[in-house]
């Protein structure tokens, strides 16, 4: 490929006679060299990637989608037609998609090759991309540490310079913390904006397919293409997709930003709460006025987040018992035997652990007291934080508590649902947000959150633009 | 609404979710959690050790045992960090945790 068939994203433009079949190939093996380190992908499909190249040049110029020949890398718990989808998850090792995801058919449609899937942490379940059934993904700043999670695998095959956009699905977190941890971009689409349709369900009022990218462009070409409504997904909404990529590359500083308080930072480390200050000075040096604001307590957000959270992943992994989907163990020839041994030996310590918790929440006795109780905090907090968009544009918070932990640390029990304290927010009120990358603390990248009202995307990346322009 | 979650009723639920209950360290790490996130909600939550069924073979022995919930444990999280604070040698049995948003028990 040659550089002028470039944009600044990396990918390549639509109109020209471009060698899709050899930039596919290139993609491919510089993927699988970078994989060698940091098993960012758990499938590269080289055939069904070819192949798709060779189709792609046979397209006439005028018929070119608006992706033409753009490499993705795709995240497991998304169904891609053919090709392994596991989720993580032993319980699903022998699983393959016999159809497409909405988002990956809309990606197919303009142009997109699908190089592979990526590593996650089961079911989506963590923070770290650790406890996939496969292994961590490393981190490709610093291999010695964890990359975050769950969507661990696209950000490093983003990072490492494998792909330059890849589709992850974010319930808690899980696309802008990996985003942070590896310095790219990672959005966080408005609850209802992209179809879920072919995505492994863990929380279904959290869950939303997002996209990471080196650059804000990149992100709002692949959110055209992915956004709008679906038959296949009651919750996808009918709205007008704007064109983010022209948002995107129109960087505008806002008028005014609403960052957390410094008693809200106070848990972060002294460099890390030193990266959030320039940050905000950044904003200022650009135009934008701030004004603060306080979080929701952090006991009330962790709460509510895995109480809600819990309950559906218990409810949406029921089917996955050896009988409907699933490895089976038989265990000593009854049914009830053969579905608790398919889900023991299948199912990671987290993916249990979360299951225990939302049954115990929606069981006779807890669930007016703990699920209401949760479903009234979440509702509080969305009110809470719509209304401080009354003094400003965007919220700005940190997007981690903490630096990324080197993989062979020792983890407190918990530990990580605390280092959701932030990105929770934005999942709870289903707000769109974007992790922006902000500098570094230690040479390890440091990012920020952007949240804006719902449906403010094309807004939200033309400041991320302006912020790292 | 039940005045408090029991570990031995927790891992009981177990049945109910079609998995075999947690064992060793994994069964206190997921007692530890489930505190940090149940806690919020329930007036009184989870026992002591001395009704804890992990002290059984097959579970947890030594100190984890005796009381999972140990004062050098993370405290974050939790509005007062005094939500850990078990005395089991005083027979306390629940750990008391300020209701939130009126929604608790």
């Amino acid at each position: 490929m040659t550089p002028a068939g470039e944009d600044p994203s990396g990918f390549p433009l639509p109109p020209g006679d471009l060698d899709v079949a050899g930039a596919t190939a290139a993609a491919l093996d510089r993927a699988e060299e970078v994989d060698r380190r940091i098993q960012a992908f758990l499938h590269l499909d080289r055939e069904g990637a070819a192949a798709t190249a060779r189709r792609l040049e046979r397209q006439p110029p005028d018929a070119r989608g608006p992706l033409f020949g753009l490499p993705v890398a795709v995240k497991d718990n998304i169904a891609v037609r053919g090709l392994p989808s596991t989720s993580g998850s032993a319980l699903l090792g022998a699983y393959r998609a016999p159809y497409d995801a909405t988002v990956v058919e809309r990606l197919r449609c303009a142009g997109a090759v699908i190089l592979g899937t990526t590593n996650l942490d089961e079911f989506g379940m963590g923070s770290a991309t650790t406890s996939g059934f496969r292994g961590p993904t490393r981190n490709p700043v610093d291999p010695e540490r964890i990359v975050g999670g769950s969507s661990g695998g696209p950000a490093a095959a983003v990072a490492s310079g494998a792909v330059p956009v890849a589709l992850g699905t974010d319930t808690g977190g899980s696309v802008r913390l990996p985003a942070a941890h590896t310095g790219i971009f990672g959005l966080r689409p408005t609850y209802g904006r992209v179809s879920r349709f072919g995505i492994t369900a863990y929380a279904s009022s959290f869950d939303q397919v997002g996209c990471l990218a080196a650059h804000p462009e990149g992100l709002g070409r692949v959110l055209s293409v992915i956004s709008g409504a679906d038959p296949r997904d009651a919750t996808s909404v009918d709205r007008e997709v704007p064109d983010f990529a022209a948002a995107a590359a129109r960087p505008a500083f806002p008028r005014t930003v609403v960052a957390c308080s410094d008693d809200d930072i106070a848990i972060l480390d002294s460099r890390s709460r030193a990266a959030f200050h320039r940050a905000l000075h950044r904003f200022e040096a650009g135009g934008s006025t701030i004004r603060r604001f306080r979080l929701p307590e952090a006991v009330t957000t962790i709460s509510a987040y895995y109480v809600l959270a819990c309950a559906e992943a218990s409810s949406n992994l029921a089917r996955f018992d050896g009988m409907r989907y699933g490895n089976r163990v038989e265990g000593d020839g009854t049914l009830a035997a053969a579905i608790r041994g398919s889900r023991t030996a299948g199912f990671g310590d987290e993916v249990r652990l979360r299951i225990l918790l939302g049954t115990t929440v929606l069981s006779q006795g807890y669930r007016d007291a703990v699920y209401a109780a949760a479903t009234a905090a979440r509702k509080a907090i969305r009110d809470r934080l719509l209304g401080h968009f009354e003094q400003g544009e965007f919220l700005l918070i940190p997007v981690a508590r903490t630096a990324p932990r080197r993989l062979t640390d020792a983890v407190a029990a918990g530990a990580d649902y605390d280092g959701d304290r932030f990105t929770i927010l934005a999942s709870l009120a289903g707000l769109p947000a974007l992790a922006v990358p902000a500098g570094e603390r230690d040479g390890l990248p440091f990012g920020v959150e952007l949240m804006a009202p719902p449906w403010q995307e094309a807004a939200l990346l033309s400041a991320a633009a302006a912020f790292t322009g | 609404m039940a005045d408090g979650i029991k570990s031995d009723e927790f891992f009981r639920i177990a049945a109910l979710a079609s998995v075999a209950p947690p064992e060793g360290e994994t069964r206190t790490r997921n007692l530890l959690a489930a505190r940090k996130v149940l806690g919020t909600y329930t007036s009184r939550v989870v026992e002591t050790a001395r009704s804890e069924p992990e002290a059984q073979p097959g579970g947890p022995s030594g100190e984890d045992a005796a009381c999972p919930l140990r004062p050098d444990e993370p405290r974050d999280g939790f509005p007062d960090g005094k939500a850990f604070e078990l005395a089991p040698e005083r027979g306390e049995r629940f750990v008391q945790v300020p209701r939130v948003l009126g929604g608790g028990t």
